[in-house]
């Protein structure tokens, strides 16, 4: 039976997407079977950064108003072959699919996975409610902003309201040279403010933007620190106990030099 | 001063009591203004209203239905020992109840409540009395009292204690970085500049209201 996990944020552009794509190919990656779910029904985009869009046939709303099979709408990752897309339909609104009909597909996904990966819209309203209407687990997306993080403080009030539990926190886009010069949201901040756990931290790489443009994903690129984290965050998903450690990068000599004046480091 | 109207605290709502043994028109002009004066605190609760003994026109029913209606979106409860008046509140939309006997109804005066939760962006807490929070009010979040407020925790939200119009009221937080803090009808805006991490305790002074550090207050 598949363990299903809602990526979900509140905020547009954070990374949801992103998240949603790198994590299901790093789980795949792991030997796991794995199926991500598109539920931002009319503004699909999992397709495009999965690099899948030419494949889709038939879509989430086509399996629920039976249409086709379930098997015929999911999608083989072309990297992966443990990894599986169910598109969202282009062409509807998030009407057309209730909260009931959204648990009762995501039960039908348990049985053909490990993991099932939900990419939930922006917003509050009904397409985030579908979204997290069958998940056991939510990881919540931020950026080190204070608009992003008020809407992921919002959010986790109603993932409790809605008895899903104690969501994780992903930080995305975290620049160690603003936070160290006090210009960013450090860390702590966040989880000072949010006050849920940890399961990854993710650097502001501009490799992202590259690789979404291709329709390729960071954790394929052996050689890309971004891929690793995102590898690291899969790891903890599968309940593997690894450290979260600060993010690196290297303090340009003018703050090593401003460092050492001031007795630090 | 006579107490036209008395405030209760029932099971998930208020129960404002009208005294019945006073003229109308003067319980229904407190009970107007103690509806304004309590908005805040009082439109996101359930109320029943307890007439009492209490014989009321079709005409003066109507009128409080129309009062009622423009302060409060949810149905209000009538309660009343008159089965006239009963029946002729069902007809204008109320839903009319006798009063339940003294014995089975769980009614307290206002109350302290010990809640131990983080109030997070878009969440409301609404309580009659005074209210201690274990955690923290984040920003975008609501915190509504008729009593005091204490928060053992961060407070970046709005806090609106003495919400029944009660100056008496105070607020205090180990960190108060409240976006706007309110007390009865007053309201104060925190300063741009970071204020200092230290508990911290407000109140009303005359006509304005008043933060100091918690070992500078004296009362």
């Amino acid at each position: 039976m598949a363990k299903v996990i809602t990526i979900t944020s509140g905020k547009g552009g954070v990374g949801k997407t992103t998240s949603t794509a790198n994590l299901g190919t790093a789980l795949a990656m792991l030997g796991k079977k794995v199926i991500v779910v598109d539920a931002d029904i009319g503004l699909r985009n999992l397709d495009v950064v999965l690099g899948l869009e030419n494949r889709i046939v038939y879509d989430l709303v086509d399996v629920i108003e039976g249409n086709c099979r379930l098997r015929q709408a999911l999608i083989k990752d072309k990297h992966n072959g443990e990894l599986y897309l169910l598109p969202a339909a282009q062409t509807k609104d998030k009407d057309a699919v209730s909260q009931d009909e959204m648990v009762e597909l995501v039960d039908q996904l348990r049985s053909e996975a490990d993991y099932v990966i939900i990419d939930s819209p922006a917003g509050i309203e009904s397409g985030f409610k579908n979204a997290i209407a069958g998940a056991d687990d939510i990881i919540i997306v931020t950026t080190p902003e204070v608009s992003a993080v008020r809407d992921a403080d919002r959010i986790i009030g109603l993932c409790e309201a809605a008895g899903k539990g104690h969501p994780r926190l992903i930080i995305n886009r975290l620049r160690p040279k603003m936070v160290r010069s006090g210009e960013m949201m450090s860390v702590e901040d966040l989880l000072q403010i949010l006050a849920i756990d940890l399961i990854g931290i993710i650097p502001d790489d501009e490799a992202v933007i590259t690789a979404t443009n291709r329709g390729e994903v960071l954790v394929l690129d052996k050689n890309s620190k971004t891929g690793k984290y995102y590898m690291d965050i899969a790891r903890r998903i599968t309940g593997e106990s690894i450290k979260i450690d600060p993010i690196e990068d290297n303090p340009s000599l003018m703050e090593r030099l401003s460092g050492m004046f001031q007795g630090k480091r | 001063m006579t107490e036209y109207i008395t405030i209760k605290g029932a099971r998930g709502g208020l129960r404002l009591h009208i005294l019945d043994t006073c003229e109308w028109t003067d319980a229904f002009v407190a009970l107007q203004k103690q509806l304004t004066d309590g908005a805040a605190l009082l439109q996101g609760m359930k109320l029943s209203l307890d007439l009492g003994h209490r014989e009321l026109s079709p005409q003066a029913l109507d009128e409080l239905h129309n009062v009622m209606r423009n302060y409060q979106t949810d149905p209000v409860d009538i309660l009343s020992e008159s089965r006239t008046v009963r029946a002729e509140a069902r007809t204008m939309g109320f839903i009319a109840k006798p009063p339940m006997p003294k014995s089975t109804t769980v009614e307290v005066e206002q109350t302290s409540t010990v809640m131990t939760r983080n109030v997070r962006s878009g969440q409301i807490v609404r309580h009659h009395g005074d209210v201690l929070l274990l955690g923290d009010v984040n920003a975008g979040a609501e915190v509504i009292a008729s009593g005091s407020v204490m928060v053992f925790g961060r407070v970046r939200g709005v806090i609106h204690a003495g919400a029944m119009g009660d100056r008496s009221a105070v607020i205090c937080a180990i960190e108060l970085s409240a976006t706007q803090l309110r007390i009865a009808d007053l309201r104060a805006r925190a300063p741009e500049d970071q204020g200092q991490k230290i508990p911290e305790i407000a109140c009303i002074e005359d006509t304005h209201i008043a933060v100091h550090a918690w070992h500078e207050y004296r009362r």
